[in-house]
């Protein structure tokens, strides 16, 4: 996978040259599988409570990141649609009887259907506007789902689901879950990368940045913004379903409201926007971060003596480190960490292999 | 039949009560928006920081000087903000600042019940609270104390921004704030005041819900339906705030009381995002906003 | 034709038409319309009223991208290049209205063959199109680092790139120093002859738009006060008027 850096710093871009079947790509392939397999040695905390949660909110930022990031338009209801994912997913394999594969495709595409229907205002709002549309309908969906009995949750916003299985075989232990979960993001996040360095990438990137030009020159605006919220939905609701199927075990309504839209929202902003790599590392760093204040205050509170610290105490503690976090990494990093990331990997490599140095860079270089 | 109308006109009363204190928390984003063409997440945090310190102080210090207080807290909070979020972030896009003020609403939220802790708190104003009977219609004292401050508090920001010379700054800086910076409009100052008048705006608002709710984190959801508010009424428009909380609070009382039984209630969650859409379909500008066109 | 904003009537009965392959100049004062006019061609404004007819075809109501589509390109008056893509892929913006197999949004995400197979060959067209204006060696630069001139031969490249039949440039040499404008003016009547193509252009140097143009149409306060070859309008008076002021003259 390579990395995508739409808003990239202003410097030179290396083509994407056709490295197929090259010794660095499958280095990197190589790498790319053995970290992703890594939590597999770990154990059920660390699945349980870092990487089944970077992994699906990544791909639910993944998909805001199109939108937002690639296509320029703004969404507060992610997390909406990552709802509607669970509840249909939940229903169509719990009550219908769905293979699990076709119970994921579905929800996926139920989202895409609610995301064209939210993205419609898109074709004559923006901004602040359609924050506040995107805003109602994260209130709405929720509302409905938990007043239309259909749905199933109308008693207490809960919808459990049978045991979990694809013929014979049983997703019964967390490693099992997060090899599933791991199946159905690969592919997704790879769609989404050869998307974003495409033709349909460049024409989002276009509406992004000159919506008038884009016209002009040929990019029917209105269908690809639509387009956008649909792979947006899609994604969301896919992640929505692998919440209920492989994190915890039932479709709430409680577990998508407002806050997990903003907190995608900020997961691709400190990721950085655009970018497919950023989406993860953003979930990432908000998964991480709240465990790591709580790790850190923990150790403070052991070394003052105080006795055990108080549960509401670290959750404000935590609030107030994290919305700290955020004010800072915004205002230090603005292209997000994706780039920083990429910095550091290139100043490694130089230190290994400081011949490797991007050769053929031509005279431009690289210039900061 | 007239007891449907009598029915009918005491919810839509207790709705605009409830309505007055909507605009409040609209105003203070409109207030801000106006200075900094910023989208103050923090506002409900605000709200709730505001009023936990003022029920944390008051049994200590009596409500007068309690407020006082508070009014000082967001003071600082104002300086700290534009010194340490906005500034850096001039030039960002609009979503970044939006953002960070997320992470504002994060750590005010965290800061103030860190200190005041996480148990809801009541708030008593010595209003009494039998209701009143007028004219064939109940009606509950403290909303009708809470809409009198309301009003006053409205009244003195109208009577700010015409006759004071920083209210006009404030006003020409949301006009062109290009224009202004030239005319010598110091704009960082600008911003502090915005946010201080938002402070000010935002322990009002808390204290008059946490004398009828108590003051609890639930507290910030509810300052989210400023928003939708905020887009019925026009996003530049102190009237279109005041208008559009006033209508919503009333169309959430009746559509609650009407329609509630039928779908099993909650339609006060979402009557605010309802008319949101309803407005963004057929009158982008809001109710009393102004018309902006778009230039290539 | 007519075009109003709320009440502000920016064009009253402009009516023109150009020959297939010329070069038609639009010249006037600042805030004459002739922006507008553009903006009305290639479909962003629509018109009060009037009729509007490219290659016999209707197309008053038409969207920009259909209008696109029909092989109208343009280039605008200030820069509007996307800054955050590189030169070549600004420029594969402008191979967007070419679909066909494997430009779908399935295809590109699964990168089938017949995705990469579009890719390249719109990479082609589009080199073809750096070539012409000599940027192939900017094709990987970030559009944002370079110098005025130069974004602007992009925007050239990008809408050459369409392969249109008609193209309209807004100010093409405006901000430029004179050996550019010279480097410009050339490039525009190479591709003229090379592509046959009809230009429509919005310019202030009357000197160069004389040399360039085949015929030109002088706007006023969104009226039409001349129409002709350069030779009749050098010696209208209202043009003298209008254009320079009551004792102005051209050199």
């Amino acid at each position: 996978m390579s990395e995508i850096t739409v808003p990239s710093p202003p410097a030179r871009r290396t083509a994407p040259a056709p490295t197929r079947g090259s010794v660095s790509a499958a280095a990197r392939a190589f790498g790319l599988a053995a970290l992703l397999l890594l939590p597999l040695a770990g154990d059920e905390y660390w699945i349980k409570s870092v990487a089944l949660p970077t992994l699906i909110f990544g791909l639910a930022a993944l998909g805001l990141n199109l939108v937002v990031g690639v296509a320029g338009q703004i969404s507060m209801g992610q997390a909406a649609f990552m709802a509607v994912g669970a509840f249909i997913g939940a229903i169509a394999y719990g009550r219908y009887g769905l293979p699990l594969p076709f119970a994921i495709l579905a929800a996926g595409f139920a989202s895409a259907a609610i995301g064209i229907v939210i993205g419609l205002p898109s074709r004559s709002i923006r901004g602040l506007y359609l924050m506040v549309s995107t805003l109602a309908a994260q209130f709405i969906v929720l509302w409905l789902l938990q007043r239309v009995p259909w749905f199933g949750a109308a008693s207490h916003g809960i919808l459990s689901i049978p045991k979990l299985a694809l013929g014979p075989v049983a997703f019964n232990t967390p490693h099992a879950r997060y090899l599933l979960t791991l199946a159905v993001v690969v592919p997704l996040t790879l769609f989404a990368a050869n998307l974003v360095r495409s033709r349909i990438g460049r024409a989002w990137i276009g509406i992004r940045e000159r919506e008038i030009a884009a016209e002009v020159l040929g990019v029917p605006a209105f269908r690809y913004k639509l387009m956008a919220f649909a792979a947006a939905g899609f994604y969301a609701g896919v992640a929505g379903a692998l919440v209920t199927f492989a994190w915890t075990g039932a479709a709430t309504v409680e577990e998508f409201r407002l806050e997990l839209s903003v907190k995608l929202l900020g997961m691709i902003i400190i990721g950085g926007l655009g970018s497919v790599l950023g989406s993860y590392l953003g979930a990432a760093f908000i998964v991480l971060v709240p465990i790591a204040i709580s790790i850190a205050l923990h150790a403070a509170a052991g070394l003052l003596g105080w006795s055990a610290v108080n549960a509401g105490t670290l959750a404000n503690a935590e609030h107030l480190v994290f919305g700290l976090l955020i004010i800072a990494f915004l205002i230090a990093e603005p292209k997000g960490l994706a780039p920083l990331l990429l910095r550091g990997l290139d100043a490694v490599r130089n230190i290994i292999r400081p011949s490797f140095r991007r050769a053929g860079a031509g005279p431009q270089g690289e210039k900061e | 039949m007239s007891g449907d109308l009598v029915y009918g006109t005491e919810l839509a009363i207790t709705g605009l009560l409830i309505g007055v204190m909507y605009s409040m928390v609209a105003l203070g984003f409109v207030l801000i928006f106006k200075a900094s063409a910023v989208f103050n997440f923090a506002q409900g945090a605000m709200t709730l920081f505001g009023a936990l310190t003022v029920v944390g102080l008051s049994p200590l210090v009596g409500l007068p000087l309690a407020l006082a207080a508070a009014l000082v807290a967001m003071a600082v909070l104002a300086v700290a903000v534009e010194r340490w979020v906005l500034r850096p972030l001039i030039g960002r896009s609009a979503l970044t600042v939006f953002m960070a003020t997320v992470g504002v609403a994060y750590a005010l939220e965290g800061l103030a019940q860190l200190i005041w802790g996480n148990q809801p708190r009541g708030l008593k104003l010595d209003i009494p609270q039998a209701p009143l009977q007028l004219g064939g219609v109940y009606v509950s004292p403290p909303d009708l104390i809470g809409a009198a401050i309301a009003g006053v508090c409205v009244m003195l920001l109208v009577l700010f921004f015409q006759r004071t010379k920083l209210g006009l700054g404030l006003r020409a800086m949301a006009d062109d704030p290009i224009a202004a910076q030239a005319m010598g409009v110091r704009v960082g100052r600008m911003w502090a005041v915005a946010w201080m008048l938002a402070g000010a705006v935002a322990i009002v608002a808390g204290v008059l819900w946490g004398s009828r709710i108590g003051v609890h984190f639930g507290m910030t959801q509810i300052t989210l339906k400023a928003l939708p508010i905020l887009i019925i009424g026009g996003v530049d428009s102190i009237p279109g705030a005041i208008v559009a909380g006033l209508l919503v609070g009333a169309g959430e009382a009746l559509g609650e009381g009407f329609l509630g039984p039928f779908v099993g209630g909650g339609v006060q969650e979402i009557v605010a995002y309802l008319g949101a859409l309803l407005i963004l379909t057929f009158r982008h500008q809001g109710l009393l906003g102004e018309k902006t066109i778009d230039r290539i | 034709m007519a075009l109003s904003f709320g009440g502000v009537t920016a064009l009253q009965d402009v009516s023109f038409a150009c020959a297939e392959g010329e070069i038609f100049a639009i010249v006037g004062p600042n805030g004459a319309g002739k922006t507008s006019l553009l903006n009305v061609v290639s479909g962003t404004y629509r018109p009060s009223r009037g009729t509007l007819r490219y290659f016999g075809t209707e197309i008053r109501r038409a969207r920009p991208h259909q209008v696109a589509r029909l092989g109208v390109a343009r280039t605008f008056q200030n820069v509007a290049l996307f800054p955050d893509l590189t030169v070549l892929e600004n420029v594969l913006v402008g191979r967007h209205a070419f679909g066909g197999a494997g430009a779908g949004f399935f295809a590109s995400g699964l990168s089938t063959s017949s995705a990469r197979g579009w890719e390249s060959r719109q990479r082609a067209t589009a080199e073809e199109a750096l070539k012409a204006l000599d940027l192939s060696s900017a094709r990987d630069l970030a559009v944002e680092t370079l110098p005025y001139g130069v974004k602007k031969k992009v925007e050239l490249a990008r809408a050459l790139a369409m392969e249109p039949r008609l193209m309209l440039l807004d100010e093409p040499l405006a901000g430029m120093n004179p050996s550019e404008k010279e480097e410009i003016a050339d490039i525009i009547t190479a591709i003229r002859a090379r592509y046959g193509l009809t230009m429509v252009m919005i310019e202030h140097d009357f000197p160069l738009v004389m040399s360039l143009a085949s015929r030109v149409l002088v706007l006023d306060y969104g009226v039409v006060i001349a129409e002709g070859p350069p030779s009749e309008i050098r010696r209208d008076p209202k043009v003298m008027r209008a254009y320079f002021g009551a004792a102005g003259g051209v050199d």
